[in-house]
This record gives C-alpha cells, sequence and structure tokens, in this order.
C-alpha cells in the first residue's frame, strides 16, 4: 500500500481505536478493582461554601447512578453513606485500607499544593495492580456548584469524572467522552455518560465476568473515632497465599458483626442527610 | 524527504492526544512561577525514598536534591542550604503504591530546576509537575536544555472575569538552560 494511502486510512480511523485508557503501575500492569461493588462515602461537611448540602450530596449519588446505570458492566459503585473520616490514603491509624472518601477540604486546610483544585489519590498492590483504596480530595478554596444556574465547578460533571479515574479509567482521547481531560467552567455534559466511557467500564469490568462477590459490610456512616465507627471489613492484605484464607475469615466475621451495625449507622447517616 | 514527512505525520496523528491523567491545578507561567516559589533550585537528586507519613497516611516519596545554584534563595531562611528535602505525593512502600496525577517524579542523578513552595513545613513542587525543569545536554553541541512535563495534569485558568476555564496541559518546547535562568532572573527582578 502506498504511503499516502496509508496516512489517509490512518486519518479516517474511527477514534475509538486510541479512545479510552486504563491507569497502570509504574511498570505498565493495569490497575483495577477486584470486587463487585466499590463503597464510597462522602464527608459529612461537604463543601463549606455550598449551602445547598443536601443538593451536593445528591449530585454525588446521581453521579454514582450515571456509572451503574451501564448494563455491560458489573461494577457497582454503592454510596456507603457519610463519614467524619478527614484523612484520605490509609484512612485511619489502624491501617484500615478500603474507606473510599470524598472529601471537601476546609479553606485554608488544603494539605497539597496551593494551586491545586483537586486531586484523586489511588491506593493499589503495585504486584498485582489490585486497588485497595481510593479518594477524592476537593479544595474549598474554589467555589463550586450543583444545578443548572450559576454553575461554577459543577460537582456532578466533576465527580463522575473524577469517579471514572477511582476505577481504574484514565483520561479519554475523545474529545466528547466523559474522561477527557479538559471541561470548560460550567461544563455540565459530563454529568452523563458516552460511548466511549462505556466501552472503558465494560471492557475492565464485563458483565459476563461478574464475581458476584459484593461487599457491603462497610456501608453505614463511618466514624473517624474507632469507638464508634460501624465496620471497615473491606480489607486490603498483601498477596501472599498463606494469608489469604485468613483474610477470608476475618472478612466474614467482620461481616457478621457489621450487619445489625451497619443498619445502625446506616439509619444515621440518613437521619443526618 | 517524502517518505521522512509522510512518517512523521503519521506519528503525529498517533500521538498527537497523548493521555493524561485527574489532578486539576491552576496553569503557572513561568513569571507566575517565579513570583510565587519560596525558593528556585538548580540541583541533582543524590537520594529518594518512600514513606507513609505518620499523621496525614500517604506515602510521599522525599527526594534529596543537591542544590548547585540557588536561582531564588529560600524564604524562611537567610542561609542556602546544600540539600533540600522535597516531598511528593505518592510512591511506593512495600505492597503498597499510591498514585496521584500530576506529581513530579525524578531518579537519582537527575538534574532539575524546581520551583518549590513550602507546605506546612515541607518543600514541594510548585504547582505539581509544572514547576519542575528537566536539565539534560545535547551531545552534539554540548549545551544544555531545560524540559517541562506537564503530565497527569488538568490546567485551569481564568478568563478575563476570573472564571475558572479548564485546559489539557499542552507540551512546551524546550529551551536553553542559560536562556531559561536568565528569563526567570528577569522575572524575579522585574517583580522587585
Amino acid at each position: 500500500m502506498r504511503q499516502p494511502t496509508l496516512l489517509l486510512l490512518l486519518l479516517l480511523l474511527p477514534q475509538p481505536l486510541w479512545a479510552f485508557l486504563q491507569t497502570t503501575t509504574d511498570d505498565g500492569k493495569p490497575i483495577y478493582w477486584t470486587n463487585e461493588c466499590v463503597v464510597y462515602h462522602i464527608n459529612e461537611l461537604g463543601p463549606p461554601d455550598l449551602a445547598d448540602k443536601e443538593g451536593t450530596f445528591a449530585a454525588i449519588r446521581q453521579s454514582f447512578q450515571t456509572w451503574n446505570n451501564v448494563t455491560c458492566s458489573y461494577l457497582r459503585m454503592v454510596d456507603g453513606g457519610l463519614t467524619d473520616i478527614t484523612k484520605s490514603g490509609d484512612n485511619d491509624s489502624s491501617r484500615n485500607l478500603g474507606i473510599n472518601v470524598l472529601i471537601w477540604r476546609e479553606k485554608g486546610a488544603w494539605p497539597h499544593q496551593k494551586k491545586v483544585i483537586a486531586l484523586t489519590s489511588i491506593l493499589f498492590n503495585p504486584d498485582t495492580g489490585v486497588i485497595a483504596d481510593t479518594d477524592i480530595e476537593l479544595n474549598s478554596d474554589f467555589s463550586f456548584s450543583v444545578g443548572d444556574e450559576n454553575v461554577k465547578i459543577d460537582v456532578q460533571n466533576t465527580v463522575t469524572h473524577e469517579l471514572g479515574h477511582t476505577i481504574g479509567l484514565d483520561h479519554s482521547t475523545v474529545i466528547e467522552s466523559t474522561m477527557f481531560a479538559s471541561a470548560p467552567l460550567g461544563e455540565i455534559k459530563k454529568r452523563t455518560l458516552e460511548s466511549d466511557d462505556i466501552d472503558g467500564i465494560c471492557q475492565i469490568y464485563p458483565i459476563a465476568q461478574n464475581p458476584n462477590n459484593c461487599d457491603l459490610s462497610n456501608v453505614g456512616f463511618i466514624s473517624a473515632t474507632r469507638g464508634t465507627s460501624s465496620c471497615i471489613a473491606t480489607r486490603y492484605d498483601p498477596p501472599t497465599d498463606s494469608r489469604a484464607p485468613r483474610s477470608i475469615v476475618l472478612l466474614l466475621v467482620i461481616s457478621g458483626v457489621c450487619i445489625g451495625l451497619g443498619k445502625r449507622h446506616g439509619r444515621r447517616a440518613t437521619d443526618s442527610l | 524527504m517524502r517518505r521522512t514527512l509522510t512518517a512523521w505525520l503519521t506519528l503525529a496523528v498517533l500521538f498527537s492526544t497523548a493521555p493524561a491523567e485527574a489532578t486539576i491545578v491552576l496553569q503557572l507561567s513561568d513569571a507566575t512561577l517565579a513570583r510565587d516559589a519560596d525558593a528556585i533550585v538548580h540541583g541533582r537528586v543524590v537520594s529518594k525514598s518512600a514513606a507513609w507519613h505518620t499523621t496525614t497516611r500517604r506515602i510521599y516519596t522525599t527526594y534529596q536534591i543537591e542544590a548547585l545554584q540557588f536561582v531564588k534563595s529560600p524564604t524562611i531562611s537567610t542561609q542556602r542550604p546544600r540539600t533540600l528535602a522535597v516531598r511528593v505525593l505518592g510512591g511506593t512502600v512495600g505492597h503498597y503504591g499510591m498514585r496521584v496525577a500530576g506529581t513530579t517524579r525524578m531518579s537519582v542523578g537527575d538534574e532539575v530546576v524546581l520551583f518549590l513552595e513550602r507546605v506546612r513545613g515541607e518543600w514541594m513542587v510548585l504547582g505539581m509537575s509544572q514547576g519542575k525543569f528537566e536539565v539534560y545536554r545535547d551531545a552534539k553541541t554540548n549545551t544544555r536544555w531545560v524540559r517541562a512535563r506537564r503530565t497527569g495534569l488538568t490546567l485551569a485558568t481564568r478568563d478575563k472575569s476570573g472564571r475558572l476555564m479548564y485546559t489539557h496541559a499542552k507540551p512546551r518546547p524546550d529551551r536553553r538552560f542559560d536562556a531559561f535562568l536568565q528569563q526567570i532572573r528577569n522575572h524575579l527582578k522585574a517583580k522587585r
């Protein structure tokens, strides 16, 4: 084939050939969740300069739902309720991982570089790429908004995009997709997904390969003080075969204990809305 | 000639939309970097180590930077330290890896120009990866150049009314090292 013809064909190729991308470890392993369900907790404080706190939480829940509406993927984003946890990363000193927190840092309390508006961190096993924890931090020194009027940095738009990152999706090269990098101020089109985003989640988490291991034991209000916390059963164990059976037993035991607690704290979470 | 042109065009088509990641940060010009930095150091990475931060429970990688020269002396001290510890979010500790898009990554031996800010008593790179410039030598001409890599960032800029607009971080052309430093010094003089 002549080179100009080849070039022309390349130009005419549909974009999906280099569309959605999966985030990888340093040595190129794709990162992903092994669970059917990923539970997220929203810090109860919400954005300090947004009076419509309920509207903000509803917008975030709508972002979860947007991803959950994809029928060709088994992955489910679960609203775990509210939390007063303010730490990201390894969320508490007892080294319980897997508490995925979405948090607005208070004005003047942003712990990172001052010019950063939003930051998503992902904790994973570098040997396997399995995600253990992910947190979204938003800087309250910048103005966010919900709803269709006076749109600033739209909460639902931003969170839907960031949630894509928390499940292992990198930025897409498709301009129309939710996972495209750029978003003009006031943009709301990323509230919904485009075919490229759907291709991404379905490729990584195809419905036909559902592991059916949805662990909802840490749903409900989770307190930063261990004394009043409900349960934190989604542990991350280093990948050694000898530990695997123990972690399963531990998970089952904690899950059993948490059923009752989860209901109680779930009620608290609902009440506090 | 035609074949070379075709090859370059093909490459341009393939790589014209490079992937990036999730951190949203204000876009900083050289002048803003110079103005807002608490220190600007030209140095070399002599060591790096990752550890859990005891209070924030995050993994940070600490780079020890041997200062070859200060373009802007640390504003917190009258003394010019020989080394600076620069802390970057993310890294690998045992079976845990933490990834935050847009953070600076360096290797031991790298020669860099870093625009640093002081955050809660620690040196951090200003504007995430925007504040790091790699220094490399062109073997043919024996000249030094600086290269900016702003991968992993979604940049936000303000329009005339102060509203934020997001934009994809575009690659910046490499610049001659001496000219770059002089430009930074000019920005610093203009600031005064």
